[in-house]
Parts: structure tokens; C-alpha cells; sequence
């Protein structure tokens, strides 16, 4: 009876090795490493983005791109520099793909318009703190389009992400910094409709920057592409489904987007 | 870090590892895989600590967890060379250990069977959670979990493992 798969996953179990050390004390030096890596990434990102600033306002002026020549100014100029904001460095890719190719209609997503929780603190986001500091300027709205084609039971959707948002920040400090664009969106998941549910893998920890902390609010315009690919097991029609939540300074918006993908079996005629 | 709550966490870490390292176990079929899965989980979890206050929440998160990163793997990490811990023996004469052999021959059908299928089968049969607990757990409706359940032990029959099991429809617990 049912039993006897349990008895039989017990007999799976029974002579389990001995965890290698400390259980504890080995998640811990995980726990580290990731927030070394975290940080680390983010400060050599941040440190490459003001460098390129300081050289695109003009620091080294000469024929070879020397510094300028010494002058009388007493004390060296500030330069003053805003959030870093990134660009994907990699041009959209186009996959040339046998079969049905399907383009949805773009679709826009303002920020203007939260759909997310009302109760959530989105009126008071873009006003000063008391420091004196504001949220980067708007807007803050992302358009997506998505393409989806199928090959025999193979199902492909590109999802293409443009337009600007505020990159999350980790619990521990520091915001996302990734040449990915969708890297900066804070959540999404999808449901391939036939049981298969993807999460974005971040490590959690991560969430949108406090409506009433502007300083820690990066802005991030920029374009990016997520190529998703599923194989379902039979032919069929699915119902596709994508979410996503990303942040702005009203707080986390969401958008949800669901259509269907017709598969079929090339080894069976298509009805 | 908080050192009240890092001492929970190290508590349930180090209450539920074992557990959890047998669920691992079966998810994935080799013991160092699984403690790695587990750890891997478990730093997760440990960002989302805050939002989780009782024990209970943080082991059904973890098997959440679990369940998503070991289909994540699956999926992302190069899988031309499998992990063992022993070398593998040509084929014999049937082995008198007809335990080790059952056990060899359930890690194979396991091995055939779709992620999200075994995840289903271990949390059900293993870890005797209902059907609703398992849905939660695996971020899907419980009739797809029932559907995964009928499929992967129709799998399993077909391999001669379940020649007791009566039909699906008997076996199924109400959530």
C-alpha cells in the first residue's frame, strides 16, 4: 500500500553519511560568501560607473586622452555625480526559429498607475527626505513586448523589457548591479501552464529601495531581453503566464501578462 | 547580522539538517548533492529569515526552496558528468542483497521521473504532507499535484517497484 513507498524512501535514507561539519557553521560561511560577493560587486560597478562619468565630464582633455594640464585653480573641481545608471552591454539578440512565430503587441506599464497593494506607502515617495535628498527623477515605467514561436513541443517566448526603474537593494545594503536589465527587476515568475513554474533565483533578500530613503534609490533605464525556453511533454494548447514586480520610488509595481502557445507533436500531423 | 534571530536560525539549521539532508537525498539521489542543496537553501532562507517567525514557517520555506533550486539546477548546470561516490560495477549475476538491489533500482526510476514528479512523490510519500501542503510547498494547484502523484507512481509501477499499490484514486490523501 502506500506504505511501501514510504518504507521503501526510508530504506533510501537509512544509512545517510555524516554531514560534513557544522551544519550551522556552514551555512553561516555561505552567508558570508554571498555578502562578500554582493558587495564586492558592487563596489567595483560603482567604482567603474564614476570613473566613466569623471572621464565623460571632461577630466582627461588632451589629444590622448592625458589629463589636462595643471592650472591655477585653487583645489581640485567636485565632480558631481548622480546614481549610476547602466545600459545592457549586449545588443538584443534574434533567434532565427523554425515553425509559428507569434508577436504580441507591446504593452506599457507607468508607474504612474500602481496595480500594486493600496494600502502599500506610495504617495509619499518622491518628496524630500529630511536630509535634503530627492528620488532620481521620473518616469519610471517599463514597456514590455514579448514574442513567443514554437518548434514541434518546444516553446519559446523572448520577453523584452525597456524603459526605467529603481534597482532593489539588498537586506544588508548596496543596490543590484547587473548589466542585465531584468536583472534589476526585482521579481518575476512564470507558468508554462502545464505545471511549470520558473522563480527568478536572486538569493532573496532583496527588496525595493524605502519610499522615504531617496538615498538609497538608483535609477536604471535601459532595454533587455529574457529568452525563455520550455519542452512540454505532449501536444497542446498552454496558457503562458508571466509576472513581474519591479521598483520605482511609489514602491513595487506588478504586471502580469498571460496568453496561449499552441504546441504540437512533429512526429503527429498538426490537425 | 541579529544575533537573536542568527541563534534560531543556527538551532533550526542544526535541529533540521538531517531531515532535511533525507529529503535532498531523495530529491536528488546522491548524498553530497544533497547537502549542498540543503546549504544552498538554507542561505537563502537565511535573507528571508525575518519574514518567517516560526519554525514550522522556515522548514516549509526551506522545502520550497529546496524543491525550486533543485529544479533550477537541473536545468541550469552542465549535466554531462553525474557526481558518485562509488565506482560503477559491470553488470553481475543477480545480487542475494535484494535490498540494495530495490534500493538501486527505486534511485534509477526516481532518476527517470520529472523534477517536479519526484519533488511531488517525496513530499507525499516521504514526508506524509497532504496534498494542499504539498501544493503550497511546490507553487502549484493541488490537482496538479495529484496529477504529477498518479503520473510518477504509474512510472514507478511500470518498473515493477509498486506491484501492491492499488490505483491512484485510493491512494490520495485529502488536503
Amino acid at each position: 500500500m502506500t506504505d511501501e513507498l514510504k518504507h521503501k524512501f526510508e530504506q533510501l535514507v537509512a544509512d545517510a553519511p555524516p554531514p560534513t561539519g557544522v551544519p550551522s557553521e556552514g551555512v553561516f560561511e555561505r552567508v558570508r560568501i554571498v555578502k562578500r560577493r554582493r558587495r564586492a560587486t558592487a563596489g567595483i560597478l560603482a567604482t567603474a560607473a564614476v570613473v566613466a562619468a569623471a572621464i565623460a565630464a571632461g577630466n582627461l582633455t588632451g589629444l590622448n586622452s592625458a589629463p589636462a594640464p595643471a592650472t591655477n585653480t585653487p583645489g581640485p573641481t567636485p565632480i558631481v555625480t548622480g546614481p549610476p545608471t547602466i545600459k545592457p552591454s549586449s545588443p538584443i539578440t534574434r533567434t532565427t526559429i523554425a515553425g509559428s512565430v507569434n508577436t504580441l503587441p507591446p504593452v506599457q506599464n507607468s508607474a504612474d498607475k500602481p496595480s500594486g497593494d493600496p494600502s502599500s506607502p506610495t504617495t509619499q515617495s518622491s518628496s524630500p527626505d529630511k536630509t535634503g535628498l530627492a528620488a532620481p527623477p521620473g518616469p519610471y515605467q517599463l514597456n514590455f513586448s514579448f514574442t513567443t514561436s514554437t518548434d514541434g513541443l518546444t516553446g519559446r517566448i523572448n520577453i523584452t523589457a525597456t524603459g526605467s526603474v529603481l534597482a532593489p537593494v539588498f537586506e544588508e545594503g548596496g543596490s543590484v548591479t547587473s548589466s542585465k536589465f531584468h536583472d534589476n527587476l526585482l521579481y518575476s515568475e512564470y507558468w508554462w501552464g502545464d505545471g511549470t513554474h520558473v522563480e527568478e533565483d536572486k538569493y532573496g533578500g532583496m527588496f525595493c529601495p524605502q519610499p522615504d530613503q531617496p538615498a538609497t534609490m538608483k535609477k536604471v533605464t535601459g532595454q533587455g531581453v529574457r529568452p525563455m525556453t520550455h519542452k512540454y511533454a505532449k501536444a497542446g494548447s498552454y496558457q503562458f503566464a508571466y509576472r513581474v514586480t519591479y521598483c520605482t520610488p511609489s514602491g513595487p509595481v506588478k504586471f502580469a501578462r498571460a496568453w496561449d502557445i499552441t504546441v504540437f507533436d512533429p512526429a503527429s500531423p498538426k490537425p | 547580522m541579529d544575533p537573536g534571530l542568527d541563534k534560531e536560525f543556527a538551532s533550526f539549521v542544526d535541529g533540521r539538517f538531517t531531515a532535511l539532508r533525507r529529503f535532498g537525498y531523495l530529491l536528488t539521489g546522491e548524498w553530497h548533492l544533497a547537502e549542498d542543496l540543503v546549504q544552498t537553501s538554507l542561505t537563502k532562507v537565511w535573507f528571508k529569515r525575518k519574514s518567517l517567525r516560526s519554525a514550522a514557517a522556515l522548514e516549509s520555506y526551506t522545502r520550497t526552496v529546496m524543491v525550486n533550486t533543485n529544479i533550477q539546477w537541473w536545468r541550469r548546470k552542465w549535466r554531462g558528468e553525474a557526481p558518485t561516490e562509488v565506482l560503477p560495477e559491470p553488470p553481475a549475476a543477480p545480487s542475494q542483497y535484494g535490498v540494495v538491489d530495490d534500493r538501486d533500482q527505486l534511485l534509477r526510476a526516481l532518476a527517470e521521473l520529472p523534477r517536479r514528479t519526484r519533488a511531488a512523490l517525496v513530499l507525499r510519500y516521504f514526508e506524509d504532507l497532504p496534498d494542499a501542503e504539498v501544493a503550497q510547498i511546490m507553487g502549484c494547484s493541488s490537482s496538479t499535484v495529484k496529477s504529477h502523484i498518479s503520473r510518477g507512481l504509474a512510472r514507478l509501477r511500470e518498473h515493477h517497484l509498486l506491484t501492491d499499490l492499488p490505483s491512484t484514486a485510493s491512494t490520495r490523501k485529502e488536503g
